[in-house]
């Protein structure tokens, strides 16, 4: 069975999900941190293009983030509330628009034997050991973490649940 | 086994312990915790009970059975988290259920074979958006969970408590 017609459907909800919650946030508003340390919209959305460069990779594709992007938003980045040090909100969305399309493709091809080979890159390999096991998570689990988070942060900003 | 069922359990298994850790510091007080206006965060108790009552329906999926709408459930979408403790289980009662919950859906879905991706739903009001088991799963198990880990995990912040 192939990837497309399972994970892939959840793959794009994930995307359109983050989409909706982006509606109605301000882009001074984007960088805001209504507490200390949370992740706020242009981290949670310039973290997720960044992922799809991995993403890509493991689906045999290719995209690439934006120079600087992966120390603004890479794994080990510290989201800050200076909204000066990040792209606006339509450079952000414009740019996951770019990488889905880029991404997608590879996605919608890979064949159900390449997701049982092993994850090419070592340090990843010990916490995610396949690439069927990379694509599953950073496809669905990743995405909708990182939703969750936007999720809560709109309402500790006072703003009202999407349903 | 496919490869994308082993790709489904294997972060499956993750979430299993990533939803342990996101509460394993909390006492049972803090699990009902919403400090403040403006900081309505779905808090650890409500989350837990809410994800324990998809783990039979998860369950009920992987078998093609029947199973009674969720939306209906006490701890169901239409509920709102509260601040009174009495309405939830303990903590120590939420994680063992959040936990054999996880196992009883693995031990269904390791019985599974591909034929499992096209099997139709049995409630009708899920058809719409979610017709087959193979769309319905990864949603169930790895974007709905993970998109209450994810508030979980701000939530963790909005308190000052140091991220997992």
């Amino acid at each position: 069975m192939a990837i497309d017609s399972t994970v892939m459907h959840n793959f794009h909800f994930g995307v359109g999900f983050l989409k909706s919650l982006l509606e109605g946030i301000d882009d001074a508003k984007m960088a805001h941190q209504p507490r200390p340390g949370m992740n706020h919209p242009a981290w949670i959305t310039g973290h997720l293009v960044t992922a799809m460069e991995f993403t890509a990779k493991l689906a045999g594709g290719s995209y690439k983030a934006p120079e600087g992007w992966s120390d603004l938003f890479g794994t080990n980045s510290t989201p800050s509330d200076d909204a000066s040090k990040y792209p606006d909100k339509a450079a952000l969305l414009a740019e996951l628009d770019k990488a889905v399309a880029a991404v997608a493709p590879s996605l919608e091809s890979v064949e159900p034997e390449a997701l049982s080979a092993q994850m090419p890159d070592e340090g990843f390999r010990k916490i995610m050991p396949t690439v069927g096991d990379g694509l599953t998570f950073l496809m669905n689990g990743h995405i909708a973490m990182h939703v969750g988070q936007l999720s809560a942060w709109r309402r500790a900003c006072g703003m009202p649940p999407l349903f | 086994m496919s490869n994308v069922i082993e790709g489904l359990l294997f972060s499956w298994e993750k979430n299993l312990g990533y939803g342990q850790r996101l509460v394993a510091d909390l006492t049972d007080e803090q699990m009902v915790v919403q400090p403040g206006p403006g900081t309505g965060v779905n808090h650890p108790a409500w989350v837990l009970s809410h994800l324990n009552a998809y783990h039979p329906v998860i369950e009920h999926v992987i078998k093609g059975e029947l199973f009674d709408d969720p939306v209906n459930h006490r701890f169901g979408m239409k509920s709102k988290p509260e601040a009174d403790r009495s309405i939830y289980a303990s903590k120590d009662e939420l994680v063992a259920d959040f936990v054999s919950g996880h196992e009883r859906v693995e031990q269904a879905l390791r019985g599974a074979d591909d034929s499992l991706w096209g099997q139709p739903l049995k409630l009708e009001r899920w058809l719409k958006f979610m017709p087959t088991a193979g769309i319905a799963l990864p949603y169930l198990m790895l974007v709905h969970e993970n998109t209450h880990f994810g508030q979980l995990s701000a939530w963790r912040r909005v308190q000052g408590l140091t991220s997992v």
